[in-house]
């Protein structure tokens, strides 16, 4: 059985749900008391995750902490048509490993804006936009081209990956942290084609298109 | 001439893909653009008139735009509500429509005007080149920073003509230069807001097909260049 700790605010986790539930699988959810209680911090909890960090996720005697990882992990174990991670395509693999570290990139800017301790929080609009510009802008002008070449998700396969769910939730969620998605017109569009791939799920705070 | 009744570029037309709606502004008011499944492209007030949700929120459903809040639909064309879902049965009253701009698709851009009708101040929509329309529309390029800078550091830095001579301002909101390696570009501004400008740019001839992505690139790469210059320091 698949079983993943859980918060229901964070981006990071609401990543592997959607992973989850486009992969059809079945799992069993343990939720983190991020606030008040703090149980990510919990001595309990750091026994499994020292980093105190949702997601982690455990499919039987497996343990297994970071959601990028854990998105390499279900796809390659759990994707019988081997679309979400294409083990056998060393281009596309390169390109996803790519956009993963970029995800962990807009996290660290687009969601500190979101996020504090579980707490939603006002902040400096200026700030935000320094922070969140620089990759978005990344992300819009490759997602830009991608469209002129014919190209509808951040790699190369005619069909969206483990890449596009990495990066989805934190700029889905960008507005609620104040940063605007209207100067990214093609992550606009982007974002509304993922909503539409069969079998999304919405987290609270992303709407469904 | 009043900017209000002015014509400006708010998208790509293509980039107005169906079922889609394009968030944008113009001189602050904020925009819900979308194209209908008739082809028939609407700008509308970024908002509903129901409790002023913004309509970009929205789903665009081919012939009607739908709010995401209480599910108020708008027509394509006339902005008149259509179902209010909490009245079922009972028709919305002629009063309640989305409220509407002036808008046209002309040489490959979507145009609105805030005000006015007929033909109104200023240029017609479009990039003033007659008949031809521009043979290939590049990236538009969203800098932090007001029209006039933009419009300014365009004429000043983007002319680089093999004879030296500089880029033309045709007017406030419009850069014309001639390029040693791309030929004409036409540059429109957008201003979105007041620090907020859109830089909407086309070749006047288009390269050939299979250098189509290459001078895509190539031409990003220079307006991104100007931008980031602007940006850093107010005015490059
Ligand atoms: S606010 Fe749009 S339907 Fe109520």
């Amino acid at each position: 059985m698949i079983r993943l700790y859980d918060y229901v605010l964070s981006g990071n986790c609401y990543k592997i749900r959607l992973l989850l539930s486009l992969l059809g699988l079945e799992w069993e959810t343990r939720w983190i008391d991020f606030h008040p209680k703090r149980e990510h911090k919990s001595e309990w909890f750091l026994g499994l995750n020292p980093l105190g960090q949702v997601p982690v996720l455990e499919d039987g005697d497996f343990r297994l902490r970071d959601a990028q990882a854990i998105l390499v992990y279900l796809a390659a174990k759990h994707d019988e048509r081997g679309r979400w991670y294409p083990a056998g395509d060393p281009r596309t693999l390169g390109e996803i490993a790519q956009w993963l570290a970029f995800a962990d990139g807009i996290t660290a800017t687009a969601s500190a804006a979101r996020l504090h301790d579980g707490i939603f929080f006002e902040l400096d609009a200026d700030r935000a936009r320094a922070g969140a510009n620089a990759p978005f802008r990344v992300l819009d002008e490759h997602l830009w081209f991608q469209e002129q070449e014919g190209r509808e998700w951040l790699c190369a396969p005619g069909h969206p990956t483990i890449a596009d769910l990495a990066c989805f939730p934190y700029v889905a969620l960008s507005e609620e942290g104040g940063v605007s998605r209207l100067p990214y017109p093609a992550i606009r569009r982007w974002t509304d084609r993922v909503k539409r791939i069969p079998g999304f799920i919405p987290m609270s705070g992303v709407l469904v298109a | 001439m009043s900017r209000e009744r002015r014509w400006f570029p708010v998208c790509r037309g293509e980039e107005a893909v169906p079922r889609h709606i394009v968030h944008t502004a113009l001189l602050g008011q904020e925009l819900a653009v979308w194209r209908a499944d008739d082809g028939t492209v609407n700008a509308w007030e970024n908002r509903c008139p129901h409790r002023g949700v913004r309509l970009s929120v929205g789903t665009n459903l081919g012939d009607r735009l739908k709010c995401r809040y209480h599910g108020w639909t708008y027509a394509s064309g006339s902005g008149q509500c259509l179902e209010r879902p909490a009245h079922p049965g009972e028709a919305p009253p002629r009063i309640v429509k989305a409220r509407r701009f002036g808008c046209v698709e002309s040489d490959g851009y979507v145009w609105v005007r805030l005000a006015g009708e007929g033909a109104g101040d200023g240029p017609a929509p479009g990039f003033g080149r007659g008949t031809a329309p521009p043979g290939l529309t590049l990236r538009s390029i969203h800098v932090w920073a007001p029209a006039a800078a933009v419009a300014d550091a365009l004429a000043r830095h983007a002319g680089e003509a093999p004879d030296g001579s500089p880029a033309e301002a045709v007017d406030p909101y419009t850069v014309r230069s001639a390029h040693a390696e791309a030929g004409e570009i036409l540059y429109a501004m957008q201003p979105v807001a007041d620090d907020e400008t859109i830089i909407h740019a086309a070749l006047a001839e288009a390269p050939p097909a299979s250098e189509r992505i290459a001078v895509l690139r190539r031409e990003n790469g220079r307006v991104c260049a100007l931008r980031d210059a602007i940006e850093a320091s107010g005015s490059p």
